[in-house]
Formats: structure tokens, C-alpha cells, sequence
């Protein structure tokens, strides 16, 4: 295991949403590390927890969410006992986050550059004197062209592309130490995700960031990531350096999310489905959430406790037979 | 053997009111009666120029990034709005023609269907699935009958592989992949010759997509039906796709054979896009990165490259004329100034 101390870290996470129809276990036994200067991808369908986990690890859960087991570390600061006021100052400071759709996440009647200045007024050291100069060293630095014009500009003038890339400007402005991005390119074109991405992980290793990439797309985690985590219905199933992850996926699941995907060489027959769908998560489930699922599955999945084993330096999985 | 669907250089223009010209004549003619004012009113050029065909029983692909107008395409071509120049041949007849208002009557009405994009969003929440496959079946074929209607129904629930007990549902209960096929099942409910699909597996999970896009290739199989495939996933769409056609801005940049497109294309958005597509595997090609946006659709430039400005390649021939179509072969062609084949004199004369 490494020896260094991580930025974020998550341990034996357990979450719960009650609900109306019943409570739901979103998240059960949940683990993972993230390091300096290093970017782990989250991995699986909707409704797997990606975005539950990682909401969580900043303290802005749903209040109709609980934590119910678990610890987070992130900086030396234990996140589920902290007060709201320290988890304020923390945000945006040590770590900020990314989300899908930029244009609903910018305030329409705000011009942007002012949007970037309020992040920095509130966490950094600008004052209004100089505010405006920083916010547009911001543009500067995630590459916008004509910066000093852009600075005044409505979300609504600029393209999805742009609007997320003034969202990782006042992500990045106060250079926290963790960066969060949940679906950062969904919804852009493929020329522009392209572009983001590489501008992501630049300033990444720029600033020698940790940075967690939420995406239900295996392909581009393993264009970027260094480290996989794959997630199915709240729990983390597997995870590995990205390599090894494909060169040798262990569990089952991973293996067909892997076949699932298509790749730019081969037929429609070298794509498969996964039979099934996501376990209702209100219901009473067996020790290993896949198994309704699974081919592989006997008798001895269901017996509990079900721990995730480490099977080579680095590489766990949570299953009873793997691959 | 003539073409399925034939598009001949079809355009649609919408002028913008408001500034420089009004979109009331009087006001225009007052005021380019008392003042000096030249009369301009601005022009998006939403599809410019767009000539291609579908045989029967291919699949064409559709590609290019929003806002190139692959929508006003596809909204022409089903014919909710109608094209202000250019012919759409549909089995020989001339149905660009026919004001989009008056369409319904047609018998081509029946043979265009549309898979709109994301099922979650394009099916009616207060239509059970029955429902939504019935409504072609009663409106379009005129069956009143009860037992016929169920009949029908079933047997285009059997066909895209929707348990019969799932009819009853209305869109909320029903999983994405469920939804998805009853979009597919409202859409070959009525046997139609071309069927447009509006990125199909977008909004679905990897784990379903999958299976529809063989439940996809067994009805195109079964039906006999012809595809235009409009998407943004192009590992799909080479998965898919006889032919595939890229559009930049309101016109084909290329069109060729998926084969060709994918391993050989010419123009140099379409490697752009190639190669921003995430890990092709061993042996990545180069990457090619696009900066900045597309330019205006508003009153584009005739004598200069679109793509120009964005274009990794841009010299100054590019922004002094449009470039020619370059043939690569029969199949393949490219519009730029330095794709490699015989160029053929369709755009603007060089100087």
C-alpha cells in the first residue's frame, strides 16, 4: 500500500437516503484514496453512487441523505464531524468541484468574469480592487482567447465548451489541492470534450493536483486516469492502476462493462450487453450486489461477509470468484 | 437502380430581422426610401448546399459537432420544415415540394420515421406504451379496430423485444432500454422505408446500449428498412454505418465508405474528430486538436474556406477561396484545398 499520505480519503462509507417508499442503501462499504498530483476515475452506470460519493467527500449531501458508517479524511480534516462553517471555508479553497452542464451551473445574470471574482473574493486574497485582474489571469490560465473581453460576457454569449471551461477557471482559482469533476463533458461535443479533457489533466499535472474524474465512460477514464475505481450499485467493485485494470480486470463486472464499450476496431458482435439492470436498493440485498447479474455466481456468493481482497500491489476487488 | 432518398443540394436559410434590415416590408421601404442605408438583412446559413442519397437497405451516417445543422437537416428530410431551396427525392417523387403543413396526407408520411434522441425525454409521459405504438397504427393506417389494433401492437412489441406485460406502463416505470425500444417500436410500427435515428443510444447506459444497437441491425435486416444514423459517437456509427457524411457549419465536408472515413479520411476536421475520439486502442493516432469555436453561420464568407481559422493546416489560399470538391475515389470525397484525388470544379473558381 502507499506510504503517503492522500489528499481525500474515503473508508468503509456507508449512505442512506430515506425515502417515502423505503430507505435506500446508496452507498455500502465504500473505499478509496486519492494522492497528490495523481487522477482516479470513477467508473459505472447511473445509479452505481459515483455522484453520492463523491458529493459526500465535500460535505454538500443531500439532507435527506445520512452517513451512517464511515469515515473521510480530506487534508487532515475529518469531513462527516466538521462544522458547516469549516466545510465553507474549505470548499473552494482545498477543494472545488466540476459539474455537468456548465450553462446550468453559471448563473445566467451574472457576467462571468464577476462569477470567477465572487470565488475569489470569498476564498482567495483578492479585494475588489484587484479582483478583476485575477479573474482574468483565471481565463488566462484555462486558455480563453480575448480574456479582457470575455471577462464581461453572459454565460448565454458563450458556447457549452467555453462555459465549461470558465467553470474550471473559478474551480481552479484558488488552486485547491483536490479537484472534483462529475461528468465534466457530458453534453459537449467530442472535438470540444476532447479539448477539455486535455486542459484538465494539463493543469492537473501543472499544479500537481489530485483530481477525481466521475464519468460513465470507461474509454476516456482510461485515456486520462491513473487509477480506476469501477462502482455498481453503491459498491466499489474493483479498483487498479489503469493498465493493469485492462490488461486484466478481475471481477466480472468489469470484464463486461469492458465489453459493453464499443472500441474503434472490431464488429457489432465484439460488443455484448450486460443482462439485467441495477438492484433495487431498497430491497434486502445479497453480500455481493452483482450476483443477480453474474454468470459466475454460486453458491458461496451469497455467504457474508463479502471483503474487498488485494490481489496484486494495488489492485483489489470485491468478489468471491474472481476472474 | 435508383436511390431510396436523393438530396440535391438542398439549403434553408433563415434571414434575421432586427438588425440593419426589419422584417416588415413597409418599414424597409421607408427606410431605404428617406435614408442612405443599404439594405442588408443578415442570413444564417443554416444547411448550405447539402447533396447526398441513401440507397435502400443502407445505412448513412450522419456526423458533426451541434450547431453544424445536422438537425435542420433531418428536420427537412422527415419534412417538419420546409427547405428553401434545393429537391428532396423520396422513391422518385419529389416530396421537397410539398408545403410541410400538407405532408401528413402524403403517402411518403408513412415511409419517413424519426427515433428522436433520448427516450426518457421524447416520449409523451401520459401515454402508456400501448399507447405510444398505437398512435401511428390508428393515425397513419387508420385502424380503429380494437383486436386488430392489439394485434398489430403486440406483434411490433414482439419485434423489438418488449415484454408483452410492459404495455400497460406509462414512461416512468419503465427502465431506459425499455423505453428506448418502445421509441423504436412507435417508429417501424408502420413499416417504413427510411428510418431516421437521432443519436438512438445517447442517454442510455453502456450496458443497454449494446443490445439496442443489435435490435437495431436485426430490424434494419427483418424490415428491410434504410438508416440515417445522426450521431456524436462515432465508435457507433462505424459500428453501424455503410456510408458515413461529416458536416462542418451547414455543408458535407466529406462523405466516403466508414472504412475509408475512419481509416483514411482527407479533410482535416474529420481527423480532428477521429482522433478526439477517447482511446482507439493500440497504436493511437495523432492527435489532432481543434481550438476555438466554429464560426458564424450568419452571412458566411463565400470566397473562403469554412473551416478556416480552426484548421490545424489553414494557409492564406483558404481564406481567399472556397475549396473545390476533391474526389479521392468513386466513393470518397473531401472538400479542401489539399485533400489528395482529382479536384472537381463545384465550388467557387480559385484565382
Amino acid at each position: 500500500m502507499d506510504k503517503r499520505i492522500p489528499v481525500l480519503r474515503v473508508e468503509d462509507l456507508d449512505v442512506e437516503f430515506r425515502t417515502r417508499s423505503g430507505i435506500v442503501r446508496a452507498l455500502q462499504n465504500v473505499s478509496f484514496e486519492v494522492h497528490r498530483g495523481e487522477m482516479v476515475g470513477i467508473v459505472g452506470e447511473s445509479g452505481s453512487g459515483k455522484s453520492v460519493s463523491a458529493m459526500t467527500a465535500m460535505g454538500i449531501l443531500d439532507p435527506a441523505g445520512q452517513v451512517t458508517k464511515g469515515a473521510i479524511t480530506l487534508g487532515g480534516l475529518d469531513v462527516l464531524n466538521a462544522s458547516e462553517s469549516t466545510l465553507q471555508e474549505m470548499r473552494g479553497r482545498e477543494v472545488s468541484m466540476i459539474f455537468q452542464s456548465p450553462r446550468t451551473a453559471l448563473n445566467p445574470i451574472r457576467t462571468v468574469g464577476k462569477q470567477i471574482a465572487d470565488v475569489l473574493r470569498r476564498h482567495g486574497s483578492a479585494t475588489r480592487q484587484t479582483a478583476r485582474e485575477m479573474a482574468i489571469k483565471a481565463l488566462m490560465s484555462v486558455r480563453i482567447p480575448d480574456p479582457e473581453r470575455r471577462h464581461d460576457a453572459y454565460p448565454f454569449e458563450l458556447s457549452g465548451g467555453m462555459c465549461q471551461r470558465i467553470m474550471i477557471a473559478m474551480a481552479l482559482s484558488c488552486r485547491p489541492e483536490l479537484l472534483i469533476a462529475d461528468e465534466p463533458t457530458t453534453g459537449l461535443d467530442v472535438t470540444t470534450q476532447a479539448a477539455i479533457m486535455d486542459l484538465i489533466k494539463e493543469l492537473a499535472v501543472e499544479r500537481n493536483m489530485a483530481t477525481v474524474l466521475i464519468t460513465h465512460d470507461l474509454a476516456m477514464a482510461a485515456d486520462y486516469c491513473d487509477r480506476i475505481v469501477v462502482m455498481h450499485a453503491g459498491h466499489v467493485i474493483e479498483s487498479a492502476p489503469t493498465a493493469e485494470l485492462f490488461a486484466a480486470p478481475k471481477h466480472p463486472y468489469t470484464a463486461k462493462l469492458m465489453k459493453a464499450t464499443p472500441r474503434g476496431e472490431g464488429s457489432l458482435d465484439d460488443i455484448d450487453s450486460i443482462a439485467g439492470s441495477l438492484p433495487d436498493l431498497r430491497t434486502e440485498l445479497p453480500p455481493c450486489r452483482f450476483s443477480a447479474r453474474c454468470e459466475r455466481h454460486e453458491d458461496i456468493c451469497d455467504t457474508p461477509p463479502l471483503a474487498a481482497q488485494e490481489l496484486s500491489p494495488g489492485h483489489f476487488v470485491t468478489c468471491r470468484r474472481p476472474l | 437502380m435508383t436511390a431510396l432518398l436523393d438530396v440535391r443540394d438542398i439549403r434553408k436559410l433563415y434571414a434575421l430581422a432586427g438588425q440593419g434590415g426589419s422584417g416588415n416590408p413597409l418599414l424597409r421601404w421607408v427606410r431605404t426610401r428617406l435614408t442612405s442605408a443599404v439594405d442588408h438583412t443578415p442570413v444564417l446559413h443554416a444547411v448550405d448546399g447539402v447533396s447526398f442519397s441513401i440507397d435502400g437497405g443502407e445505412s448513412l451516417g450522419l456526423v458533426g459537432e451541434s450547431g453544424c445543422g445536422k438537425s435542420t437537416l433531418v428536420g427537412m428530410l422527415a419534412r417538419l420544415s420546409d427547405p428553401t431551396s434545393g429537391d428532396i427525392l423520396f422513391a422518385g417523387q419529389n416530396i421537397g415540394t410539398v408545403p410541410s403543413k400538407q405532408f401528413h396526407a402524403r403517402p411518403e408520411r408513412t415511409d419517413i420515421q424519426i427515433v428522436f434522441q433520448d427516450p426518457h425525454e421524447s416520449l409523451n409521459p401520459r401515454f402508456t406504451a400501448f399507447d405510444t405504438i398505437a398512435e401511428p397504427l390508428r393515425g397513419l393506417q387508420g385502424i380503429t379496430d380494437a383486436a386488430e389494433l392489439r394485434r398489430k401492437v403486440e406483434e411490433v412489441a414482439v419485434q423489438v423485444d418488449l415484454p408483452l406485460q410492459l404495455l400497460s406502463r406509462f414512461p416512468h416505470q419503465m427502465s431506459g432500454g425499455q423505453k428506448a425500444r418502445v421509441n423504436i417500436g412507435r417508429a417501424v410500427a408502420v413499416s417504413p422505408k427510411l428510418l431516421i435515428l437521432d443519436e438512438p443510444t445517447s442517454a442510455l447506459d453502456v450496458s443497454v446500449q449494446a443490445v439496442i444497437l443489435k435490435l437495431l441491425v436485426r430490424l434494419k435486416q427483418e424490415l428491410g428498412m434504410s438508416y440515417l444514423f445522426v450521431s456524436h459517437d462515432l465508435n457507433v456509427v462505424r459500428l453501424l454505418c455503410d456510408r458515413v457524411i461529416v458536416m462542418y457549419l451547414g455543408q458535407i465536408v466529406e462523405s466516403g465508405t466508414a472504412e475509408e472515413i475512419f481509416t483514411r479520411p482527407q479533410h482535416p476536421y474529420t481527423r480532428a474528430l477521429i482522433s478526439a475520439i477517447p482511446n482507439t486502442g493500440p497504436g493511437a493516432v495523432e492527435r489532432v486538436r481543434l481550438s476555438g469555436d466554429p464560426k458564424s453561420p450568419i452571412d458566411p464568407d463565400p470566397n473562403a474556406c469554412r473551416f478556416h481559422g480552426r484548421c490545424p493546416k489553414g494557409e492564406d489560399l483558404c481564406a481567399r477561396a472556397a475549396p473545390p470538391k476533391v474526389m479521392v475515389n468513386a466513393t470518397h470525397y473531401a472538400v479542401c484545398h489539399f485533400a489528395e484525388g482529382t479536384a472537381q470544379d463545384s465550388g467557387a473558381e480559385n484565382d
